[in-house]
């Protein structure tokens, strides 16, 4: 399989409201820190985390809709953080994003065929004339009727909207779709519709997908790979099955316990994670994870974590082995 | 209490009623801004005499079945004046409204949705040309201009800009946040594509429902600045320089002062309510 997107090391900063007596000193939110992971093309990656570990920042960070503050970007063998127009242009034309709240993702003022008529004409996907017939084409792709072409986004339900949203994902015709907690938003059932239309359109069209959830069970359902995250930085990568059945990092150990489950007889574990993740304004010393990690040895808050390899695994921790 | 209606009645009912004020709200704007419109398209043939005429032997006439406005003191009628006057009153209120919104509206997207520091170089000059009354400003550039109904669209332009800049501006910067925003930058829609085509309609409401109600200021500023003798100069029909004309008569000849006043009110009142009106519907929409 030859790898679509690579990304090395990636940092990104946002500055925040200054701190000190009068604000004057500078702050610097850290979103994403050093994070690391590879797609091959047609595969899919999981990225799951808490809120506000950066999994958002990450994924637009990846597709330049953010500015990236060090690290790389490898897309189809381009370094896109070179911000050459070139570049940005083609990344523009072979990747797509889905959002998570489905409503807010299209403009309310346009009629769904003009949302779709407009990328396939802005990116001159289709001859002018075949636009209307591309645009029926679209929306039977993604389960809806053609009719729907005249309506706009407030008439629409979520689940609707968000069908639409993945029509003008595929309107660009891309080799990677960033979904972005995109079934967040909707309710139980829809979810399994929407992630059962991902399925079958990554089985036709080859499509690389980055699913950024916060939902595990939708991850083992969906994606080949996972990539676990933690306050900016990738803690754990590695084949679904593997890392579910036996993971290597604490705190992955700790995600995957906490997975609620419809089960009764299965209990939540007796103590979850402790604490809330600490603020990306301060970062802990060390490795991220050691104020809450229930494994964490004195060492942890000096150095960071060595990063360890088997296979297709990686996990960054003290632990080259789970002592549990 | 046997008589009360019950409550999901009453509630029924004042459900029913605010819908049918929201609409006759906006009909009754339309009709009166509509109405002053065609009596200005058809002025020729309404008026019952030539506004500029003048009667020697029929100055300061009460209103009576020939002259229901009564005349002035050149012995012009009141009512034809009046009538003519719709014209000039009008197109202030249209062009006096027309120009400021397009550039502030301009001035304003590009300032946010650009940011940084073109953002608050346009904010402080926002700040510069609020710091100055509204009046006295007009009234300088129109002085340093000369009088005139151009001097005074100018004036309109230059002064009137800030608070649709404003206004819009603060859409903007809200809009360029959202998720739709985001995808038209992922789906690799130009800047322009982007803010004109995406942004700004969704900025607007606010700025057309502003308009209208702005309408009546620049009416009354226009009628302001003609009374102060730098707006439509004599003897050009006008209600602000009529009302300034019949203001040393007041006391012998009440009409003269009265009917143009009367004209400003209810065109004022029409694009308030028109306003209103416009503001209820467009917020139902979305």
């Amino acid at each position: 399989m030859t790898t679509l997107l690579q990304v090395k090391d990636l940092h990104v900063q946002f500055s925040a409201a200054g701190g000190g007596l009068f604000g004057l000193r500078p702050r610097k939110v850290n979103a994403v820190n050093g994070a690391s992971l590879t797609l091959a093309a047609g595969q899919t990656l999981g990225l799951v985390g808490e809120s506000g570990c950066g999994k958002s920042t990450l994924a637009r960070a990846i597709l330049q809709l953010n500015p990236v503050t060090a690290g790389q970007v490898v897309f189809d063998g381009i370094d896109m953080t070179q911000g050459r127009k070139v570049d940005i242009a083609r990344l523009r034309r072979e990747t797509a994003m889905i959002f998570q709240d489905p409503y807010s993702a299209l403009n309310p003022g346009q009629r769904i065929g003009q949302i779709l008529a407009e990328v396939l004409q802005v990116q001159r996907k289709v001859p002018a004339e075949r636009i209307p017939a591309r645009v029926v084409e679209l929306l039977e792709l993604v389960g809806l009727h053609p009719e729907m072409a005249e309506r706009k986004p407030g008439s629409l339900s979520g689940g609707q909207c968000q069908r639409v949203g993945i029509a003008r994902a595929l309107a660009i015709e891309p080799r990677l779709i960033v979904a972005d907690e995109c079934v967040a938003a909707l309710d139980v059932s829809i979810q399994g519709q929407i992630i059962n239309l991902l399925l079958t359109l990554r089985e036709r069209m080859g499509l690389a997908l980055l699913f950024i959830t916060h939902d595990l069970g939708v991850v083992r359902r969906l994606c080949d790979r996972v990539a676990v995250m933690y306050l900016g930085q990738i803690v754990e990568e590695g084949p679904v099955d593997e890392v579910f059945d036996a993971p290597h990092h604490p705190y992955t150990a700790a995600l995957i316990q906490s997975i609620a489950d419809i089960d009764p007889a299965r209990r939540l574990p007796e103590r979850p994670l402790a604490g809330e993740p600490p603020s990306p304004l301060h970062l802990p010393s060390g490795c991220a994870f050691h104020p809450r990690c229930p494994q964490a040895l004195p060492t942890c808050s000096e150095t960071a974590p060595p990063s360890h390899s088997q296979g297709a695994r990686r996990h960054a921790c003290i632990h080259p082995r789970p002592p549990y | 209490m046997s008589h009360s209606p019950s409550p999901t009645r009453s509630l029924r009912w004042r459900l029913v009623w605010s819908l049918r004020n929201g609409r006759l709200t906006l009909y009754c704007g339309l009709a009166i801004v509509l109405g002053w419109c065609l009596l200005a398209l058809c002025a020729p043939w309404i008026a019952p005499f030539d506004p500029l005429m003048q009667n020697g032997e029929l100055r300061l006439a009460a209103p009576s079945l020939a002259h229901p406005f009564g005349t002035d003191n050149f012995g012009r009628d009141v009512l034809s004046r009046v009538i003519w006057g719709a014209r000039i009153d009008l197109q202030m209120a249209l062009i006096g409204v027309i120009f400021p919104f397009l550039l502030g509206t301009c001035i304003g997207a590009i300032s946010g949705y650009i940011g940084g520091l073109l953002d608050n170089a346009c904010m402080r000059l926002i700040d510069i040309v609020l710091a100055f009354p509204f009046l006295v400003l007009m009234l300088a550039i129109m002085a340093i201009l000369g009088p005139g109904l151009g001097s005074f669209y100018i004036a309109m332009a230059l002064v009137g800009w800030v608070s649709y800049a404003r206004l819009i501006r603060s859409q903007i910067l809200v809009l360029k946040q959202s998720d739709f925003a985001l995808a038209a930058r992922s789906l690799g829609f130009s800047h322009r594509r982007t803010l004109f085509g995406h942004l700004l309609p969704n900025a607007l409401f606010g700025s057309v429902v502003f308009c209208m109600s702005d309408a009546v200021l620049v009416l009354l500023n226009g009628a302001a600045v003609s009374y102060l003798g730098l707006g439509v100069q004599p003897p050009t029909p006008e209600w602000g320089s009529m009302v300034a004309e019949g203001q040393s008569f007041i006391t012998i000849a009440w009409w003269i002062c009265t009917f143009p006043g009367l004209a400003v009110v209810t065109l004022a009142m029409g694009f308030s309510l028109l306003a209103d009106g416009v503001a209820e519907r467009l917020g139902d929409r979305s």
